[in-house]
């Protein structure tokens, strides 16, 4: 009789507590609804549909693009030792998005106050200070000998900060995506080296793909977190 | 690991992540945007080269306004060289223009003093007021 009782209390309180939870759980997830729609208002209207219009920009990107993957001879070199294997970490890697005749690559920057990231001529800064965008970054159209000449550094696997701007980490680039031939200079373009065009189902180079997928994907969801974005008005 | 899950959630709840195999319906004047971008790139070239003169311009000035080696400074060089630290006299200072992207900024400091004709690095911030950081490269004559 004692142990009968005791179960059903214990399976009571098992009951109550499963039923407390349920609605402290709905509870805590209206609050936090209610929060971030009030966060979203922080923004700037404008801010939502720039970062509606960079991801849609980038979902046409992935799906119609051409990817092609350039490394250096170093890195070259290291996946013919390690061939077949589709783990190797490129120290240098660029991944290039062709579209009608167009290069395109990927930027990563962050939208600090003094020095905005620049959206289609309109620039937008954000708090935490440390948010950051994934931006398509045009570099070169075709010319008539089939060849893509750009400046541009490399990124790491899982980095996309290639700088296109600063002149000091620009190295000059042709390559011809028919044929494979690539061709990269020094700074100040005294020495030339062969670069290569990679087959990603051989390599690791299809993983950093991924992981520039996952960082737009959070970028444009970020919205929903406590990033605060603004439009910069006077600009000149 | 926050990440991944991170991601799992927002794949789950978006059907459209670029991973979906749906293509985009929608298209997209690439033209359009490869020039629209462009002169993005236009933009933040010319507003990184006024922010690259303005910050040469202020200092350029810090450095030109030196007129005296930091406190520190007289105290190490003079114990070092065992001279009077009254004898240690800023000749001139410039703006050191040949630096790389990692180093902090820094003015070329050239003293006379008993040690005789000597060259330095003073690094200093790209704040107002500037601060001095330190000095390094000490090369007497």
């Amino acid at each position: 009789m004692f142990n009968a009782n005791k179960v059903v209390l214990i399976l009571l309180a098992f009951l109550s507590s499963f039923s407390f939870a349920q609605s402290s759980d709905l509870r805590t997830k209206y609050l936090e609804n209610q929060k971030i729609e009030e966060q979203k208002k922080l923004s700037d209207p404008e801010y939502h549909e720039i970062n509606k219009d960079i991801y849609n920009t980038w979902k046409y990107i992935f799906d119609n693009a051409e990817v092609y993957y350039i490394t250096d001879e170093y890195n070259h070199g290291q996946l013919k030792k390690k061939y077949g294997s589709s783990t190797h970490g490129f120290s240098k890697l660029l991944i290039v998005f062709q579209l009608e005749g167009k290069i395109f690559i990927a930027n990563e920057k962050p939208a600090y106050k003094n020095n905005p990231i620049i959206w289609k001529q309109q620039e937008m800064f954000c708090r935490p200070l440390d948010q950051k965008f994934i931006l398509p970054v045009p570099l070169s159209e075709v010319d008539d000998s089939g060849f893509y000449k750009f400046k541009t550094s490399y990124h790491r696997q899982s980095e996309f900060k290639t700088e296109p701007l600063i002149p000091q980490s620009l190295y000059p680039f042709e390559i011809n995506l028919e044929d494979g031939q690539c061709y990269e200079g020094s700074y100040g373009g005294n020495d030339v080296y062969k670069c290569h065009i990679i087959d990603p189902n051989i390599t690791g180079a299809g993983d950093s793909l991924k992981q520039l997928k996952s960082k737009v994907s959070l970028s444009f969801f970020n919205k929903y977190s406590k990033r605060v974005c603004k439009i910069k008005k006077n600009t000149d | 690991m926050f990440n991944i899950l991170l991601i799992g959630t927002f794949a789950f709840l978006n059907p459209t992540l670029p991973d979906n195999p749906q293509k985009s319906d929608q298209r997209l004047d690439v033209n359009s945007l490869f020039e629209q971008l462009k002169d993005d790139n236009k933009i933040e070239t010319k507003r990184l080269n006024k922010d690259k003169s303005k910050r040469i311009k202020f200092l350029t000035n810090a450095c030109n306004s030196i007129k005296y080696p930091p406190l520190r400074f007289i105290e190490e060089f003079s114990k070092e060289h065992r001279i009077n630290p009254n004898s240690i006299k800023v000749q001139y200072s410039v703006l050191k223009t040949e630096r790389s992207t990692k180093t902090p900024f820094a003015c070329s400091v050239t003293t006379v003093s008993d040690a005789g004709l000597c060259k330095h690095d003073l690094q200093i911030t790209y704040s107002s007021p500037f601060k001095i950081l330190g000095l390094s490269n000490v090369q007497c004559k």
